[in-house]
């Protein structure tokens, strides 16, 4: 993952994070209005890219809760939906070892 | 306080910081009952130019627990939102605000009222406007034409108001924070050692010329009971209804940059609750305060220890050494505060004090617990049940009551003989209290809805 080193931007290109975490929420859960929390269907593995989607029209943020398991936090709406994406985890581990220089 | 910044958390968080819940047969529509939850603690009056609003990002609620299991059975729920008739000038209001839809108030609120009882939601109201905060005599010259205009009826002979009072919780923080010695009774008090203040003296009310926001909510009794019992039987299990209120943020809160502005998402997270006066102030632990806020009451059971031996019994009589030997023997004792536990967190039951119970079932949670089958008082006693009378705290509370010296006499033992009948309280028990009363208060009651009385304006408050 390409990332940015400025200050503004934290080191991580925000835009890009949040928009990857929809999708990976996009293609691992179902954020459906009345269900605080969503498992996702592909606890236990990795999220795959899956078929395109809308982007969503509202914010979203993912947080990364345990980047050994892979397990995210996605917020949207009113909802928080459980992921797992080792994949991505790993490539954000490795990203933020990069900008702090380690 | 009562509630005010009781928590170090929610301390820095003014528009979700509850400060007190009230609930009690309304006076003067006894087939009613009055629940008050106040929230933006100590309010100086000339606060502008941004006056005092509820927070948009805030979910506000009103809980009622009808069948003991700690549990919210009944809500109301409040949604703010607030619209700015012009960005391009920095005045709270351009002119005399005369009428609630005045074009020279530039910045107003407005809300919505949701109950939901289980998984059915009814919208009660939407669009219902707060009154302006009271700015002075050229900004807002007739405020209780604005207050009273803000009164609204609702669908099934509801009644809501939202917006600014005059606070009416009455207290002399002062002494209290600086090392529990209330002014009446400083000349009992160790003082360390440094004889700071050898004499006794009246006790100040710190809350004086301080504002607050209200959210008041008049329903029929049957729209909180179970089955939508209203009767007279006081010992009726039906009868009595506990109450609290919450306040809720999302998750998530983006100070967003690229795109200049603040935005949250994700679900509704309770950050401030309230039910019983400074049970989160006095009786927990600081290490456990901003958790207890995230809590619901019926898992309140995980702090049942600290009411079973409060904090302030055990200083009370080392600070005032004599005047508590009783007490003394009783904390030595090791002996759980039984009555304390009652009061607090499972009601008062049947059989204790004559014609009275507000008994909600084993679940410890803390509530406001109102025995709705009790008539309101032609003389209200502002010692509530220990001044003998049944409608008041803690059989619900009514904005007059000193919850204050209620509490602290009960903790001082007063109430230990209800469940010990060999106990003999100390005398200072039933006379210790903090020397504030409302008639600290420059500003009365209402004898009407809302009941808290019009905010002082900050033209003249505070005084030249």
């Amino acid at each position: 993952m390409s990332h940015q080193t400025q200050p503004e931007s934290a080191g991580l290109n925000r835009r890009k994070v949040i928009l990857t975490g929809a999708g990976v929420a996009a293609a691992g859960v179902v954020v459906g209005a009345g269900v605080p929390i969503v498992s996702s269907r592909l606890a236990g593995g990795d999220a795959e890219a899956g078929e395109p989607v809308a982007a969503p029209d509202k914010p979203v943020m993912v947080h990364l809760r345990d980047a050994g398991a892979g397990h995210f936090d996605v917020f949207v709406g009113t909802e928080r939906a459980q992921v797992t994406d080792r994949g991505f985890a790993s490539r954000l581990a490795r990203a933020v070892a990069e900008i702090e220089g380690r | 306080m009562s509630s005010h910044r009781e928590a170090p958390e929610i301390s820095k968080d003014p528009v979700a910081d509850s400060t007190d819940v009230y609930a009690f047969v309304s006076p003067d529509k006894p087939d009613t009952v009055t629940l008050i939850a106040n929230y933006v603690p100590l309010q100086s009056p000339a606060g502008g130019p941004n006056f005092y609003e509820f927070g948009d990002d805030v979910r506000y609620a009103i809980h009622i627990d009808n069948n003991g299991d700690g549990e919210s059975d009944v809500s109301y729920e409040f949604r703010f939102t607030t619209q700015v008739r012009n960005p391009n000038t920095f005045l709270y209001n351009t002119g005399p605000i005369l009428k609630i839809d005045s074009p020279n108030w530039n910045r107003r609120q407005f809300y919505k009222v949701i109950r939901r009882v289980k998984d059915r939601e009814e919208v009660l109201g939407d669009g219902l406007p707060c009154p302006p905060c009271n700015i002075g005599p050229l900004s807002t010259p007739d405020y209780d034409a604005l207050a009273t205009a803000a009164v609204r009826n609702l669908s099934g002979k509801r009644r809501v108001f939202a917006g600014q009072r005059a606070e009416g919780f009455y207290v002399d923080l002062g002494a209290i924070f600086d090392l529990l010695d209330p002014r009446p009774f400083a000349d009992a008090h160790a003082h360390f050692g440094l004889t700071k203040f050898p004499q006794s003296g009246n006790g100040v009310n710190a809350t004086k010329n301080l504002n607050v926001h209200t959210i008041a909510l008049q329903v029929p009794i049957s729209d909180l009971t179970r089955d939508g019992w209203h009767g007279k039987d006081v010992k009726d299990p039906r009868a009595t209804i506990g109450v609290w209120t919450t306040a809720s943020r999302q998750r998530v809160r983006m100070l967003d940059s690229e795109l200049n502005n603040t935005w949250s998402t994700g679900p509704y997270r309770q950050v401030s609750r309230l039910a019983m006066p400074l049970f989160n102030e006095v009786i927990v632990p600081m290490g456990r305060k901003d958790f207890w806020n995230t809590q619901k009451p019926k898992d309140d059971s995980q702090f049942a220890k600290h009411v079973a031996k409060p904090e302030v019994a055990q200083l009370l009589p080392g600070l005032f050494p004599g005047v508590f030997p009783n007490l003394d023997v009783l904390n030595k004792s090791g002996k759980p505060r039984a009555d304390l536990l009652a009061i607090l967190l499972t009601g008062i039951p049947g059989g204790l004090i004559e014609g009275f119970q507000n008994f909600t079932g084993k679940t410890q949670a803390d509530l406001m617990r109102l025995n709705t089958a009790i008539p309101p008082s032609a003389q209200p006693s502002i010692f509530g049940l220990l001044g003998g009378d049944l409608a008041g705290f803690p059989n619900g509370r009514r904005v007059s009551d000193d919850v204050v010296a209620i509490e602290l006499r009960a903790i001082a033992g007063a109430t230990y003989a209800l469940v010990d009948k060999t106990y003999t309280p100390d005398p200072a028990a039933s006379q210790v209290d903090d020397g504030v009363t409302p008639d600290h208060l420059d500003i009365p009651y209402l004898n009407r809805f809302p009941y808290l009385g019009t905010p002082h304006d900050g033209f003249t408050n505070p005084a030249a």
